[in-house]
């Protein structure tokens, strides 16, 4: 899937920056992922939807290392994943939860993994951190400690923190749940502009109008596998499966084209 | 008690032993805190890794001296080494190592339990910006796991001012066996015991004090 974005026009064949290859995943009896197969490009952004449990956040942890995988390949720019740490911060991860250090400031959670892991100087990891909190709209909050900021604030931070390690992929765990409804179009603001300076993400939400403005693919997931993918537009106005347009129905809403949806809806196996 | 005719004058008269014995008190607890803390952090410390072979020996530490009496403990520091190895110590190093230890047993749980009570998204968000396990124990989990385990640590110190009465069965001339030493003289035990009670009140209530003071402006920090 070629990736079509302004900012990786120099990729003249597009380069895959995240392989999966039948990846498995169980926690005890529940097999949380069934056989996963993704390759995402440079530049490309990818959202995945579906239901609580369809291994959408599993996918995500395995991506980046931080859950051990059954079987299944993963690589991040030809590296064999296996620990979070061994990437060095190649795969910059927002939690839903943000996770920032609450003893440091918020230059400080920018500038911890650049002085500790990149082992950078005191005043170029310091210019390095000013950069990043600029690039999310966080230039005078750079002496307040997490507790001190908004929910959208702390997750902007968040987000600042891991593109300070300059990451070949940011993956994104449900980033604005854990945020007031007023709160939610600031994080995805921010997470709009990184997409179009030619990111390459993959991000898990319900946001669906955010898919379809940032998203060059949907992928809708349900019992540890994709049940369909393809461009944002064509999954949520006419989806191919009874299981996609069971969720879009139950989430709500979208129906961007209300006489396809009842035309998918008044004959749901086709 | 009838006809008994107080005499507080014992308490000036026998000011200097007294008053040292106070300070002998303040630097048993204060050695034997320090080696409980150097014990509990690399024994907390060593309970939260997944190794057995670090767990195990770790575990034994804890269940050992949490398990023996604190009296039989310093008793047997102090006469083990001298009858199997004819290695004399003082009575002082004993009292320490004895006091430090048992109370490493019981401390170490506590910091266990701090760093156990830092939540895991943490290390998670360490671990995805490439620090190493390591650089999260020490840059991350174990500032976090300080503020938690301060104010139970520093309550454990009030504790440790109190047994380290224990020391002068040992012969260690801290408040206790100072009285005890007084009261031999004089034959004042009213007085005298009723004095260091009153000392000793004073001094945990003091400290008590000081520490809800502290806990305070850490959590405001």
């Amino acid at each position: 899937m070629p990736a079509g974005v302004e900012g990786s026009s120099f990729d003249f064949q597009p380069r895959v920056v995240v392989h999966v290859r039948n990846l498995r995943k169980r926690f005890g009896h529940l097999e949380v992922l069934r056989g996963v197969d993704l390759d995402v490009t440079s530049g490309e952004v990818v959202v995945i939807i579906g239901p609580s449990g369809s291994g959408k956040t599993t996918l995500l942890r395995c991506i980046a290392g931080l859950e051990p995988r059954d079987s299944g390949d993963v690589t991040v720019d030809g590296h064999f994943v296996r620990h979070a740490w061994e990437l060095r911060g190649d795969v910059g991860f927002v939690f839903q939860q943000f996770n920032l250090f609450p003893h440091k400031t918020a230059l400080g959670n920018v500038e911890l993994p650049l002085a500790m892991v990149k082992h950078m100087p005191k005043a170029a990891a310091r210019e390095e951190a000013r950069r990043q909190l600029e690039r999310v709209g966080l230039t005078d909050k750079e002496n307040v400690y997490p507790a001190k900021l908004s929910g959208g604030q702390q997750q902007r931070l968040g987000i600042a923190r891991s593109l300070g390690m300059r990451p070949k992929v940011m993956l994104f765990d449900e980033p604005t749940s854990a945020l007031d409804r007023e709160l939610v179009q600031e994080v995805l603001t921010t997470m709009k502009d990184l997409a179009d300076q030619g990111m390459t993400m993959i991000v898990v939400t319900h946001e669906l109008e955010f898919a379809e403005r940032a998203g060059n693919r949907l992928i809708f997931m349900d019992g540890g596998r994709f049940i369909e993918q393809g461009t944002p537009r064509d999954v949520l106005q006419s989806p191919r499966e009874a299981r996609t347009r069971q969720f879009l129905g139950a989430i709500g809403e979208f129906v961007a084209d209300p006489d396809a949806g009842l035309r998918e809806h008044g004959d749901p196996d086709r | 008690m009838s006809g008994y005719s107080f005499d507080w004058g014992v308490i000036a008269r026998n000011w200097d032993i007294l008053s040292a014995s106070i300070a002998m008190t303040f630097i048993v607890s204060l050695v034997a805190e320090g080696i409980a803390l150097f014990f509990a952090i690399v024994v907390g410390i060593a309970r939260t890794t997944r190794s057995p072979l670090i767990v195990v020996p770790a575990t034994a530490f804890v269940e050992f001296f949490r398990g023996v009496p604190i009296l039989v403990l310093l008793i047997w520091v102090y006469y083990v080494p001298a009858l199997a190895w004819n290695v004399q110590i003082s009575a002082f190093i004993a009292g320490v190592f004895g006091l430090g230890l048992w109370y490493a047993g019981g401390l170490a749980e506590t910091i266990r339990a701090g760093i156990l009570a830092v939540p895991v998204g943490q290390r998670e968000a360490a671990y995805t910006l490439g620090l190493s396990r390591l650089q999260v124990l020490r840059a991350i989990v174990l500032p976090q796991a300080t503020r938690i385990v301060i104010p139970p640590l520093a309550n454990s110190y009030i504790g440790m001012v109190k047994d380290a009465t224990l020391l002068s069965v040992l012969g260690v001339t801290e408040l206790m066996r100072a009285a005890q030493t007084v009261v031999g003289r004089t034959y004042r035990p009213f007085e005298v015991y009723t004095f260091i009670a009153v000392v000793y009140v004073i001094i945990t209530v003091v400290l008590g004090r000081m520490f809800s003071l502290l806990e305070r402006r850490l959590k405001t920090a």
